[in-house]
């Protein structure tokens, strides 16, 4: 933008040098996977549930743990929407892809679709239900 | 390249209709506003109000100094086109191009960016775009075309709320006397609409309202649901509550298949020609040409 100190005059409008800020690409071209831990649950009401086993927070000792009644399952249940992002988590079909059925399937445009995909894919990760492998790591693999 | 019309803030727009607004500013003295295509940030249009003519050549001028003196290994020249100063500057890691250009009758400076290349994508044609960025025609004032809607607002109404979700486009604009008038474009129907758009507006309300008025009316395959209605509410910062009118337009377009709405929440004791008036928000090119002529 431009720089103005404090009026429009036109003799302090300097250009500036930032530019704006890069891509996404790396993530539309990331793979996700379901993690294979993953429990799948009877579907109800329209809902299904995944149920992924965590690790014992570091706190939860005894005899904390004898009295503190801590899940070691941490359960999440997918709408019809998610369940089409989850299904579509195989490893083999890109972020880009599955952004881009969603936007067919949704009649959404790309990016309304990317940031819907995005955000669910980012829970599903902090759940411990999906991992993403990005191109570098499945070179390696 | 099939080009799509954009108009934000007075600034008309020709630009490849596969890129989307990403990021935009509501102010209307200085603000810019960004488009992507599917990969990265295509272009960035930066306006500001100046009353005078800006020195566009020392500002050049001073700018490519400064790159020169920082990053001597790229290149940087002049590329001005079209009546825009502008400047390219190429570097190992990529270029950016930025073009500027006053615009005396709207007493306007725009500036437009190419941002630095780093993912690989379709080649940009920038000069071929400039000439079709600049001020709006007169005619157009108070019209705004983005994220799938083609509305026109009085010159009293000020851009005071702009949000943008996946499947949720929602400008709200305040006029004077608390006038509020929103419009917005929703998606993914299947997946909330339960019943039709008419009852959904008197839910969406989310006041108590009294003395509704419905009504449906046909134009040109589109189904409109109107709502007319009495409420009360206590204006911020005044003690006793005061009556206000609600009135508000809802359609599913049957090309784009998103329903539109046209609201205006406007206080009872002002006349009340704070109707959604026809024409005002046009979802697809066949409304907009048949309203228009209303």
């Amino acid at each position: 933008m431009f720089k103005s100190k404090k009026s429009n005059s036109p003799k302090q409008a300097r250009l500036p040098k930032k530019v704006v800020p890069q891509g996404w690409l790396g993530f539309l071209q990331a793979l996700p996977m379901q993690n294979v831990a993953v429990e799948t649950g009877q579907e109800k009401e329209g809902l299904l549930p995944l149920t992924v086993k965590v690790d014992r927070p570091r706190w939860l000792v005894p005899p904390l743990s004898w009295v503190l009644p801590v899940s070691r399952r941490r359960t999440l249940k997918l709408d019809p929407i998610g369940r089409g992002i989850w299904s579509a988590c195989d490893g083999k079909i890109r972020v880009e892809q599955i952004v881009e059925d969603f936007a067919k399937r949704q009649a959404l445009s790309f990016h309304e679709a990317r940031i819907a995909v995005t955000q669910y894919l980012e829970v599903l990760v902090q759940r411990g239900l999906v991992v993403l492998i990005f191109e570098e790591e499945a070179k390696r693999s | 390249m099939e080009l799509q019309e954009t108009i934000w803030r007075g600034i008309q727009l020709h630009l490849p209709a596969s890129w989307e607004l990403l990021l935009f500013s509501k102010q209307e003295m200085k603000g810019s506003i960004t488009f992507a295509d599917r990969y990265r940030y295509r272009l960035q249009v930066s306006w500001q109000k100046m009353n005078a003519e800006p020195y566009l050549k020392r500002m050049v001028d001073d700018y490519i100094q400064s790159v020169r003196s920082e990053k001597p290994e790229g290149l940087v020249r002049r590329s001005d086109s079209h009546d825009w100063r502008g400047v390219r500057h190429e570097a190992v890691s990529g270029s950016v191009s930025r073009h500027l250009r006053y615009f005396r009758s709207a007493e306007l400076l725009l500036e437009v960016v190419e941002p630095l290349a780093e993912a690989p994508c379709e080649p940009l044609a920038l000069e071929s775009l400039l000439p079709g960025i600049s001020p709006c025609a007169p005619a157009d004032a108070g019209r705004w075309k983005a994220f799938g809607m083609d509305l026109r607002v009085g010159p009293d109404r000020e851009l005071s709320r702009c949000e943008v979700h996946p499947g949720l486009a929602r400008m709200e604009f305040t006029g004077d006397h608390g006038i509020i008038e929103s419009f917005s474009r929703r998606g993914m129907l299947s997946t909330w609409l339960k019943g039709s758009p008419g009852e959904w507006l008197e839910l969406s309300a989310g006041l108590t309202l009294k003395d509704c008025r419905k009504d449906v009316s046909s134009l040109y395959g589109h189904e409109i649901h109107s709502l007319r209605a009495d409420y009360v509410k206590k204006p911020s910062g005044e003690w006793r509550s005061r009556p206000h009118r609600y009135a508000a337009n809802a359609w599913i377009c049957p090309k784009d298949g998103r329903l539109f709405q046209h609201e205006i929440h406007a206080p009872k004791r002002k006349r009340m020609a704070e109707e959604p008036a026809q024409g005002s928000l046009s979802c697809c090119h066949q409304i907009s040409n048949t309203l228009s002529h209303v």
